[in-house]
């Protein structure tokens, strides 16, 4: 604390509403293009809201779920946010407990995305349910919780621990810049510390979700939680790093090479232990048999002539194996795009693994090993749509309320 | 042609059976009920737009049982035409040739129609020990006998004596999921065309 | 929705001049005094923004007119007094009259003491004919249009337990000779993971072991249909068709009331007909007898005769779930 004058309960009343005040300004002032980029994810996110509203009013008939494949786009996407989320956690493991000064400029950006990411999950869960209006009896005290034999549950807790925790590590960071002041570790670090253990957590009890269910064979794997874990440390830094060149390009967020360069070696290591558990996996699958194998055939080559999903699974592969070639190529921070190349391969590799390629074979064929196949609605479509511009007007205000503050050109004039 | 068939109509009565279902002391109704059988004691022939019960008797009074026939191709006037399928058994096996309109046990006893399950008991061991103890031939009403009966079907409800195999049934309900292939249309097997109600 | 509710609060035109006199860093020339053309665009884009959200929210109007107050606020089936189950009830029934035109009667029916169910079906008499599934369909109000029924039956190569090699399609003259038909309803797990999975506490196990679901507490989110392994749960995709001349009317809250769209409902074992001592639909619907129903803690019932005598079989055993509902065959 370098500052003169304690800080006084009374004038924290009168500077934290400034201080909010002036995040709404900056959030809402910049830039023709920053206006462009945010009225055209306004519009995407509106016709994903108006999507919503249809299929709440007509019933979920609107998407192309069935009882046969129950859960579809939404919970894909809810899947793979999670992982995006604890990915952030990879900016905050070497400022923190590698103490990297160069990464301790930016982790913040690291910490925007998981809380840009938690808002995209607890929408897609939102959008995913039958009856939004009865969201109340999910809410402990007033509803009926059942913790902790849900892990649905679970995840709610752990999903809105995350939330906070990175609200408060940046909230607090940003108060005390915009304060002029110094942070002072106590009120952080320990924060910090533990939202890299929450970041484990949040993938892990999500995976839990899934693999706890002796009745989907697919599933039901010990190696699901750390494969999540694998493919979120893919698709986390690898966003990170098209973040980083976006913000060089258009902000005076400057990460230094030195930044993207530890994020590369990250993801050298993450992305070939992803495709070691994938190739694990399948091994097992396949050199079993027998019909617990039906799903991932069905994944590969389809089953009964019914092959929906075999062009998003090899895509995902070669997206994925792509991805590890170019990470792995020799001094890849010189070739700026094709690095970005590669991290836009290893995301959407991942998002395709994650998502349709984890999900739906979980319900296809069905426990009754009947064979229904999904393919997502345009309904399903607009909403993920929605949420995923919202998700990004959420990240991009969230930026640029930090970088102007962090600028210094946002302090509070004593 | 006059068409003379056995006539499988189904009673409401209810009869009691010899056989020992589950106790049912002090309660105001049976444990258990059993629809009366499908009344057999004669055949029905068409007459005038009008179907007309002949009993048994009104032939055999004076036409003596053929003892040897085993085979319905043998079989001419009012049994013309039966459908035939019981094993190797001949008519009189089950028939009673002093008086055609009973039965007869193995151990050459008479047995009143109406007691046919004994008759059935004789051969099918298993499938008495099944419908007794409840595990074979459904039923309806209540499983609470405190509260009320259950209906149970009479062995004849769902064999035809004379070709007692369970007969084929089309499915008519099946279900029309999304995305769900529809029902492909197969064409019926042919051995299997033969109706699902025995009336 | 947040960031468009909180735009109106934080850029309206009235707080204009404070908001553009802190951003001397844009770009923009600063504004030449008083409301700046920036807070202008700024409040017009704000305008624009809430009018769109209004008419992209327009859809929403239908459903909220026909969420009644006391439907939203109704607190867990478990929860209820018996006043407010009464007026539930009240409720419910008026419900059914004004969305189906149909006069029906809800009860709440509570487990039987001494009584835990239990259901064994003989694969030997089976011969996949489906009068069951048609009778689920009839008997618990089930939509119209989309054949729903709880009952899915399997027709399987005789030799194989695969369900691999099963098929719920066929559409012919039954049974054939190399095959045999098994009835797939829930099973109503002593340990069932759907009422484990569910995190609302929707759906639980009775005292007389039958799993059910409170309609008007079920938040939709399906994670129980993802659970079972046996195909046993429904999702109400969209509100349920049903005539007003075929409803049936004898209903209970747990049971065979039309359920409301966007729930989860599954097989209640008929509890509105086996609660008061009588059989199921699908057992009274069975031309082969091949399903038999009753008391497993009464040692004089057919069921229990049948666990005593038969080989009988769970599905899946290996997972644990430990069904009251048995198979067996005759040979």
């Amino acid at each position: 604390m370098n500052d003169a004058t304690p800080v006084t309960a009374e004038r924290h009343l009168t500077s934290y509403p400034k201080f909010l005040w002036r995040s709404v300004v900056l959030a809402t002032d910049g830039s023709a293009l920053f206006y462009a980029w945010m009225t055209v994810l306004t519009a995407i996110a509106l016709v994903g809201f108006n999507a919503w509203c249809h299929q709440v009013s007509e019933g979920m008939i609107t998407t192309h779920m069935t009882d046969h494949v129950s859960w579809g786009l939404y919970i894909a996407n809810f899947t793979f946010g999670v992982g995006l989320a604890a990915g952030g956690v990879m900016m905050v493991i070497p400022a923190y407990l590698y103490h990297d000064r160069k990464m301790h400029d930016v982790v913040i950006v690291g910490e925007l995305l998981a809380i840009a990411a938690i808002v995209i999950c607890l929408l897609f869960v939102v959008a995913d349910l039958g009856r939004p209006d009865r969201f109340w009896h999910l809410i402990p005290g007033i509803g009926r919780f059942n913790f902790p034999m849900s892990m649905l549950t679970w995840d709610v807790i752990v999903l809105n621990g995350y939330l906070l925790i990175n609200l408060h590590i940046c909230g607090y960071l940003l108060y005390q810049r915009f304060l002029n002041r110094e942070p002072n570790p106590k009120w952080y670090v320990p924060f910090v510390m533990l939202s890299i253990v929450w970041a484990i957590s949040i993938h892990t009890v999500t995976a839990f979700l899934y693999c706890g269910l002796g009745g989907r064979p697919f599933w039901n794997s010990g190696l699901l939680a750390p494969r999540f874990l694998a493919s979120a440390f893919v698709s986390g830094p690898a966003f990170i790093i098209v973040t980083l060149y976006i913000l060089r390009r258009f902000s005076r967020i400057r990460a230094s090479t030195r930044v993207i360069e530890t994020l590369v070696k990250i993801l050298r290591v993450t992305v070939l232990i992803n495709l070691l558990m994938f190739a694990s996996e399948m091994f097992t699958e396949f050199y079993t048999g027998g019909s617990h194998a039906s799903a991932a055939h069905y994944l590969f080559f389809g089953l009964h002539g019914k092959t929906a999903l075999v062009p998003w699974t090899w895509s995902s592969l070669a997206l994925n194996i792509f991805a590890a070639v170019i990470f792995l190529t020799p001094r890849i921070t010189t070739k700026p795009a094709l690095l970005i190349v590669g991290c836009a391969m290893g995301f959407c590799g991942v998002w395709i693994e994650k998502g349709m390629g984890l999900i739906i074979p979980g319900f296809v064929p069905s426990t009754l090993h009947e064979i229904v196949e999904y393919t997502p609605s345009l309904v399903e479509w607009k909403v993920t749509a929605g949420i995923w511009a919202f998700g990004f007007m959420v990240f991009t205000v969230a930026l640029k309320i930090a970088g102007r503050v962090f600028d210094g050109d946002h302090r509070l004039k004593v | 042609m006059a068409s003379a068939v056995l006539t499988l109509g189904c009673s409401p009565d209810r009869i009691d059976l010899p056989v020992e279902l589950n106790g049912n002391e002090g309660a105001p109704h049976p444990a258990v009920v059993v629809l009366s059988p499908p009344d057999r004691s004669g055949v029905v022939v068409e007459s005038g737009g009008s179907d007309v019960a002949i009993p048994c008797g009104t032939c055999h009074a004076t036409r003596d049982p053929n003892l040897a026939t085993r085979s319905s191709e043998e079989l001419d006037q009012f049994h013309s035409g039966l459908e035939y399928a019981h094993g190797d058994l001949s008519c009189l096996s089950c028939h009673d040739h002093d008086d055609p309109a009973e039965l007869r046990l193995a151990d050459g006893r008479s047995l009143p129609a109406r007691r046919s399950i004994e008759l059935c008991a004789q051969c099918h061991g298993p499938q008495y020990r099944d419908y007794s103890a409840g595990s074979h031939g459904g039923g309806s009403g209540y499983w609470d006998k405190r509260q009320g009966s259950l209906v149970r079907n009479h062995c004849l409800h769902c064999h035809d004596p004379h070709a007692p195999s369970f007969p084929a049934m089309q499915p008519t309900f099946k279900p029309k999921d999304r995305f769900l292939d529809a029902p492909s249309h197969e064409s019926p097997d042919k051995d299997s065309a033969k109706k699902e109600n025995h009336g | 929705m947040t960031a468009e509710s909180s735009t109106p609060n934080g850029g309206g035109p009235d707080s204009g001049p404070g908001a553009a006199s802190g951003n001397s860093a844009t770009s923009t020339p600063p504004p030449p005094g008083g409301i700046s053309r920036r807070t202008v665009v700024k409040g017009m884009g704000v305008t624009l923004g809430a009018a769109a959200f209004g008419i992209a929210a327009n859809p929403l109007k239908s459903f909220v007119e026909d969420l009644t107050f006391d439907e939203f606020i109704q607190r867990h089936y478990k929860e209820l007094t018996n006043d407010e189950l009464t007026a539930v009830l009240a409720r419910l029934k008026t419900e059914v009259k004004e969305d189906y035109g149909a006069d029906v009667e809800i009860k709440d029916h509570r487990p039987l003491k001494g009584v835990k169910f239990g259901y064994a079906i003989n694969l030997s008499l089976c011969n996949g004919n489906g009068k069951c599934v048609e009778a689920c369909h009839k008997e618990n109000n089930h939509d119209r249009a989309t054949n729903q029924s709880y009952i899915r039956v399997l027709e399987m190569p005789k030799g194989t337990m695969d369900m691999e090699k099963g098929n719920t399609t066929y559409n012919h003259a039954v049974p054939l000779k190399d095959k045999y038909y098994m009835p797939v309803q829930c099973l109503q797990c002593d340990n069932p993971p759907c009422v484990d999975v569910c995190p609302v506490q929707a759906t639980w196990k009775e005292a007389d072991g039958i799993v059910v679901v409170d309609y008007n507490w079920c938040i939709g989110c399906r994670y129980c249909e993802a659970a079972c392994p046996y195909h046993a749960r429904r999702f109400n995709w969209t509100t349920p068709e049903i005539p007003a001349d075929e409803m049936n009317p004898i209903q209970s809250y747990l049971a065979n009331r039309p359920r409301p769209k966007g729930t989860v409902e599954k097989c209640h074992f008929c509890l509105h007909k086996t609660r008061e001592g009588k059989a199921p639909a699908c057992m009274e619907a069975c031309p082969t007898g091949a399903r038999v129903f009753g008391n497993m803690l009464d040692p004089d019932s057919s069921v229990r005769w049948i666990l005593e005598n038969k080989r009988v079989f769970v599905l899946k055993e290996e997972l644990g779930t430990q069904p009251s509902l048995f198979y067996f065959f005759d040979e």
